[in-house]
């Protein structure tokens, strides 16, 4: 089976060696952190499905927009907050997010069909997710720059584990599952890891760039001297200064020029810029259907003359391909169909990431060194995140108990238990057993709680999603686990 | 009026890319699998054909992407088919099938000095580096990009030089030095 490679190579062993202690180094030192990061990401690819999921029943699902309704919500808006703001934001329906959403104020508000004002958007365990993928539910300033940080880390992961694998060509196709653990670990590693290579680098480097973005530019601004070619604010005239109020753009002249000008752009956001002064102007970010970045803006005046493109098309290559990162990242760009393909691709990061510590600690144990406190510890994150993941949310939508103390301290807790006492099997078999249990409860208690509609537009997808995961976790538990292990008695938890 | 991508993909194109990618792999797996020589590069060149009828289907920046997702999870349902799983009969455990290896970073003091050679010196010699080569680059939008994506990518090409060298002093004392006279010279600049 060597035709891939030349057999009579005979490569460096002392190299492959230190390439394959540096790949364990890299990779151990922060595999549970990335395991979660890639668990989460994995899941917040639907995030806007989970959005509508979370608030089932908040307001009525359709694709219908004209100026009226837009008028009358950003009036609704401006008479609640009895000031006028600096910029009023409208969540345009999109097919993933069919909803009106107005932002004013500190407030985000649900829009009826005729313009009015219903309850708040709220979607506290999606935040959570989100926020763990992104900041592992740190503040911002930090986390991003940490999760940013094992995007860097997992681009080195990519391209050590290639350099550290001389029969990477050679076992292409090799999957021997009936083999000894040692190797099945190795064969699901190997080949997971070279076959989704491509996606694994995409999610890695545009992650690290999206995360330390930031950073880099506070480096920059710091050490390098003021970017003179940057333009700077343009200052308002005396003149339009709050000067007296002025009605509001005429939105139907807006719409009705942008639906015929630009019949195939999607618009997902409206800005609506300094309203009710002689300034005010209305932006509409859409998404073209053949680019990736994240959205081209077309300028309006407020009588409905259109001013111009602006961002999109219009910028630099660098800066369509910054502005690309985000739709690369969350696999939103063809639909449905790319979401699943990311979704099962997430899945294959977080088995390489699984994996790759299962070897190490198969190593371990063959060289007779001690292994089973970090097993258990490993088993309780692998697990642990599987099953406190959907338990969180199912608390989050049965009591609102808010999800992140759920996942972490739940996390510590087990970690502290699993420290002292039991197995590492017994600990896997539980945890699995409690992941496919806890994600069977999450749409149940969404059915329960939302009735029918738990099973129509955005919830029908997340709720079979994880009915899928469910019957995933069923199967791999019922299909794996060891019918001999001994059941965690007092005597195990009160100390090993 | 909203629309979404996915109606730009052109069905028959995607469909037609999807067979040559299948008739692709099934090549280089019969090269792998009985040594068939002449099937291989046949069936790397059908792969770069599938996606350029991808690239067809939906375009370099729908389509592509979209037509290399696809093969990523074609090759590993492939091999997840045509691969050997465990049955009762050969449900065989005990590691007991690689070679011991020896080598590993036992020595405490010098997984240390990787470990922040990896982290934050190869991020200070990353960052300051690219701030220096990155006034090459016209300034505005493109500068940003290049200097986010270069400090991605020194960064981690660093980490593994450092995890990796024989020797762990060596790739510490380089970046040290080479961020010290980075720093010099951006300040020189200023």
């Amino acid at each position: 089976m060597a035709v891939l490679s030349k057999p009579d190579a005979k490569p460096d062993a002392r190299f492959f060696r230190q390439m394959l202690s540096g790949h364990s180094l890299l990779g151990l030192t922060a595999a549970f952190l990335m395991y979660v990061i890639c668990v989460s990401g994995t899941l917040a690819v639907f995030y806007k499905e989970f959005w509508r999921w979370e608030q089932a029943t908040a307001t009525v699902e359709t694709m219908e927009v004209n100026g009226n309704r837009i008028e009358r919500a950003v009036q609704n808006a401006l008479d609640e907050l009895g000031t006028t703001p600096d910029s009023i934001g409208i969540d345009m329906p999109t097919s993933d997010w069919p909803r009106m959403a107005i932002s004013y104020g500190d407030q985000r508000r649900h829009v009826a069909l005729d313009g009015s004002l219903e309850g708040d958007v709220q979607r506290p365990w999606m935040s959570f997710l989100a926020r763990l993928h992104f900041a592992l539910n740190l503040p911002l300033e930090l986390g991003v720059v940490i999760v940013g940080i094992f995007g860097v880390l997992l681009t080195a992961l990519v391209v050590s584990g290639f350099l550290a694998h001389p029969g990477i060509l050679r076992d292409a196709f090799a999957w021997r599952l009936h083999r000894s653990r040692q190797l099945q670990q190795t064969d699901l590693h190997n080949r997971l890891s070279v076959w989704a290579a491509p996606f694994h680098l995409l999610i890695a480097i545009t992650g690290a760039i999206l995360g330390l973005a930031g950073a880099i530019s506070l480096v920059s601004a710091l050490l390098l001297p003021a970017d003179e070619s940057a333009p700077a604010a343009a200052e308002e005239p005396a003149s339009l200064q709050r000067s007296e109020a002025q009605p509001l753009p005429d939105f139907d002249a807006i719409w009705a020029n942008f639906t015929t000008r630009f019949p195939d752009d999607g618009v997902f956001y409206l800005t609506l810029t300094d309203p009710m002064t002689a300034s005010q102007r209305v932006e509409l970010s859409a998404i073209k259907p053949d680019r990736l970045y994240w959205s081209q803006g077309y300028q309006y005046a407020a009588d409905g003359s259109f001013l111009g493109a602006v961002g999109g098309a219009q910028a630099s290559v660098g800066g369509q391909m910054q502005s690309s990162l985000y739709r690369l990242h969350f696999g939103h760009f063809g639909g449905m169909p790319v979401k699943i393909l990311f979704l099962l691709l997430g899945a294959t990061t977080c088995v390489v990431t699984a994996t790759g510590v299962n070897i190490w600690l198969a190593k371990r144990r063959q060289r007779k060194l001690p292994a089973d406190t970090i097993d258990r510890l490993w088993q309780v994150s692998l697990w642990g995140t599987l099953a406190l993941i959907p338990f969180s949310a199912a608390l989050s939508l049965a009591m609102a108990i808010p999800p992140v103390p759920v996942f972490w301290a739940g996390m510590l807790l087990m970690a502290l238990v699993a420290w002292k006492s039991g197995t590492p099997a017994q600990w896997a078999a539980y945890l699995k057993l409690a992941s496919a249990l806890a994600t069977f409860a999450v749409p149940l208690v969404h059915s329960v709680r939302f009735g029918s509609a738990a099973w129509q537009g955005g919830g029908l997808v997340i709720n079979l999603l994880w009915l899928a995961l469910a019957l995933a976790w069923s199967l791999f538990y019922l299909l794996t686990v060891d019918r001999n292990i001994p059941r965690l008695s007092a005597g195990d938890v009160a100390g090993h | 009026m909203t629309v979404f991508y996915w109606q730009h993909i052109d069905p028959w194109w995607a469909a037609a890319a999807m067979a040559l990618m299948l008739v692709g792999i099934g090549l280089i797996y019969r090269a792998w699998r009985w040594q068939k020589h002449s099937g291989l590069w046949p069936g790397w060149l059908l792969l770069a054909l599938s996606l350029t009828g991808w690239t067809v289907a939906g375009g370099l920046w729908i389509g592509l992407p979209t037509g290399i997702s696809v093969l990523m999870l074609l090759v590993i349902i492939w091999i997840a088919w045509q691969g050997q799983w465990p049955t009762q009969a050969t449900a065989v455990n005990g590691d007991t099938a690689l070679a011991n290896r020896k080598g590993a970073a036992s020595d405490r003091r010098a997984v240390c000095l990787r470990l922040l050679t990896a982290f934050p010196l190869a991020a200070v010699f990353a960052l300051t580096v690219t701030l220096v080569l990155a006034q090459a680059v016209a300034a505005g939008a493109d500068r940003v990009f290049t200097e986010r994506l270069a400090v991605t990518l020194i960064w981690a090409a660093c980490a593994v030089w450092a995890c990796t060298a024989t020797r762990p002093q060596q790739p510490a004392i380089v970046m040290a030095a080479a961020s010290a006279a980075a720093v010099l010279i951006l300040l020189l600049m200023r």
